[in-house]
Formats: C-alpha cells, sequence, structure tokens
C-alpha cells in the first residue's frame, strides 16, 4: 500500500486548506509480475502387434490298439513319433506331431508358449479319449520360449500324451486344444 | 466558519483493501505424463480414449486393443499461483501429433481438463497454492500402424483472469 499526499499552497487555498490523499492498493503493485504461464506436457504410446497363431500340421496319434490295460501313448514333439509309455498298447499308422506358427511377434520381447486340450477326443457319440501333458518346443532352441532379435515367424512343434482305454470303442477320434503365446 | 471550509475541502479517495488481492506468479507443468500403454492396432485400428477419471476404453468401432505392460493413465497438471483468484488453465492447440521411433505418426486429441467433459480450457480457483488436475485425451491409430514408442507434447497456458 502506497499513500501519497499533495498540496498545493496558493493563497487562496492556504485559506481554504486543500488536501488529497490518495491511498492505492497493493495490486497496483504487483502488476509486473508474472500474471501468465506456459508449461509442457507430454504424451506417450506404445504399439505392438498382438502376435497371431496359427496350425500348420495336425497333431495325430495315428493308429492303435487298446491293450489289456489302460495305456498312455505320447507323442516326442521334435520328432512326431509316438511311444507308448505306458500300459500294453498298440501303435499303427503315420503319427504326426502338431506344428504351430506365431507369426507378427514383437521383436525383443520374451514370448512363452503353453497349450491346453479344448475337450477329450471324441468319436461323434459319446465315447471319449483325453489328451493332456502337452510339450511344447519352438524350433529355434527346443524351449516353451523365445525372444525375436529381428521380425519373423517362430515354428512351434507340439507334442501331448493320449489316454487310451481297455476296450476302447474302436472309432475315429477328434478335438481341439488351445495354444497361448504369453508376453 | 474557517474550521467548517476545512472540513468540506479535504478531498480523501480510499481504495477498500479488501478488494486488493495479492498474486503470486503462476506455474504450470505436468507431474504425469498423459500414457495410452501398450496398444495393438488390431484389423482396422481407430481411437483409444484416457479419461480424467482414470478410466480408459476404445471408442465405438475401434479395434484397438490395451495388451500393457505400459501403464495406462491420465496426465497431471500441476499448477502454482494465488488461492482464491480464477485462473484460466487451457491447452494451446486441440491435436498434437506423436512420433515413433521406428517412424508413423498418430494425432492426440479431444483434451479434457480435470473431468470428462473438460475440453480444452477450464477456470479453476485454487483453494492451495499448489495443485494437480488431470488431463484425458483421445489417440487415433491407424490400421498397420508403425510399431514402436511414441511420444509427443503439447503446451498448457494458465493466466490470471
Amino acid at each position: 500500500m502506497t499513500t501519497s499526499t499533495k498540496r498545493n499552497f496558493t493563497k487562496g487555498a492556504l485559506t481554504l486548506g486543500s488536501a488529497v490523499v490518495t491511498l492505492t492498493g497493493v495490486a497496483a503493485l504487483q502488476q509486473a509480475e508474472a500474471v501468465t504461464a506456459t508449461g509442457t506436457g507430454n504424451i506417450q504410446a506404445e504399439i505392438i502387434n498382438l502376435p497371431t497363431v496359427a496350425e500348420s500340421v495336425v497333431m495325430d496319434f495315428g493308429t492303435f490298439s487298446p491293450g489289456t490295460v489302460p495305456s498312455t501313448a505320447q507323442i516326442t514333439p521334435s520328432t512326431g513319433a509316438v511311444t507308448v509309455t505306458v500300459g500294453d498298447a498298440s501303435d499303427f499308422g503315420t503319427p504326426s506331431q502338431g506344428v504351430m506358427t506365431i507369426t507378427n511377434a514383437p521383436v525383443g520381447v520374451p514370448l512363452t508358449y503353453s497349450a491346453t486340450a479344448t475337450a477329450p477326443l471324441n468319436d461323434g457319440g459319446v465315447n471319449t479319449m483325453a489328451v493332456s501333458a502337452f510339450v511344447l518346443e519352438d524350433r529355434t532352441d527346443s524351449n516353451a520360449a523365445a525372444t525375436l532379435t529381428a521380425p519373423g515367424v517362430i515354428t512351434v512343434d507340439v507334442g501331448a500324451d493320449l489316454a487310451i482305454g481297455v476296450g476302447q470303442v474302436v472309432g475315429s477320434y477328434t478335438g481341439t486344444y488351445t495354444m497361448n503365446v504369453n508376453y | 466558519m474557517r474550521s467548517h471550509l476545512l472540513s468540506a475541502c479535504i478531498p480523501l479517495t480510499i481504495v477498500p483493501v479488501s478488494a486488493i488481492a495479492a498474486t503470486f506468479p503462476i506455474a504450470v507443468s505436468t507431474s504425469t505424463n498423459i500414457a495410452f500403454g501398450t496398444l495393438d492396432p488390431g484389423v482396422s485400428g481407430g481411437q483409444f480414449r484416457v479419461r480424467p477419471d482414470g478410466s480408459s476404453a476404445p471408442l465405438g468401432g475401434s479395434t484397438v486393443t490395451s495388451l500393457g505392460p505400459l501403464a495406462v493413465q491420465p496426465g497431471q497438471i500441476s499448477l502454482a499461483g494465488s488461492t482464491g483468484v480464477a485462473i484460466d488453465l487451457s491447452i494451446a492447440t486441440a491435436t498434437v501429433v506423436l512420433n515413433g521411433n521406428a517412424g508413423g505418426a498418430m494425432n492426440v486429441n479431444d483434451f479434457n481438463i480435470r473431468t470428462n467433459a473438460g475440453g480444452l480450457a477450464e477456470t479453476i480457483t485454487l483453494t492451495s497454492t499448489t495443485d494437480t488436475f488431470p488431463v484425458g485425451a483421445t489417440l487415433t491409430v491407424s490400421a498397420g500402424q508403425t510399431p514402436g514408442a511414441y511420444t509427443g507434447t503439447f503446451t498448457l497456458n494458465a493466466s490470471y483472469q
């Protein structure tokens, strides 16, 4: 707050006595202060392509003759060969591992894979066979994981175990499985 | 008589002190970036919005998907100034371009300050000398958008009314 006083002493004014007192506020002194400001804000986003997974070869356990005890047939991912690991079922035919391809995977991001059966194999009726213990191996390092160093396609071999019951009903069994790619 | 004349001829102007307020310099910046996170454009791309209330979603018809791991969050504007005085806070331009580190560009617009319908400008009266206010926006992603990290800036203006 400032006070300025103005006195004019003229002959007449002296007689009358004239004084002007003006009180002004702080705001008048603040006009020189900054009353505007400018700042910068930042925005960020990351774009990646969602990997796509497609089946290129159907997993095929071949043909079996059920044994006298419950049996398990196992597909080796890298070779596609079938081995009866439990029981005494007999295998025939031309088996194959499943082959899945992953495209559009982001470069430099670690990926892991997994697979689960959507439902037991079914003969179109009421008879089923369970598939479990999926094993996934990509062809780069035989692991269920990879990190691309450059854009490309990842090929993954898939094996699994098939349960064959005693007296398994004769027929052609089909089913599906789901492969997940996590990153 | 003389005494009467004197008292009648003293003009006195007093500006009421109560109408005068000291104003401190304003400062404005962002303490948190607007972050759209990690997005997949999908088949046809589209828009993805981050709102001041912290919610986020693709807009109608958009195939953009939020994937993580980067956080999705509104920005936070830090505003400093006098309390009890109206301040006009605004974003200078309606559209900001983000540029990718591997090429490509994306537009950001539909800024909203403080509330989901706040728009580009808000009048704010501070209750403390420093406070923060959220800011949201909408990102437009094209189909086949070049993957990469995108960044951009926007200008904030603040002034006493």
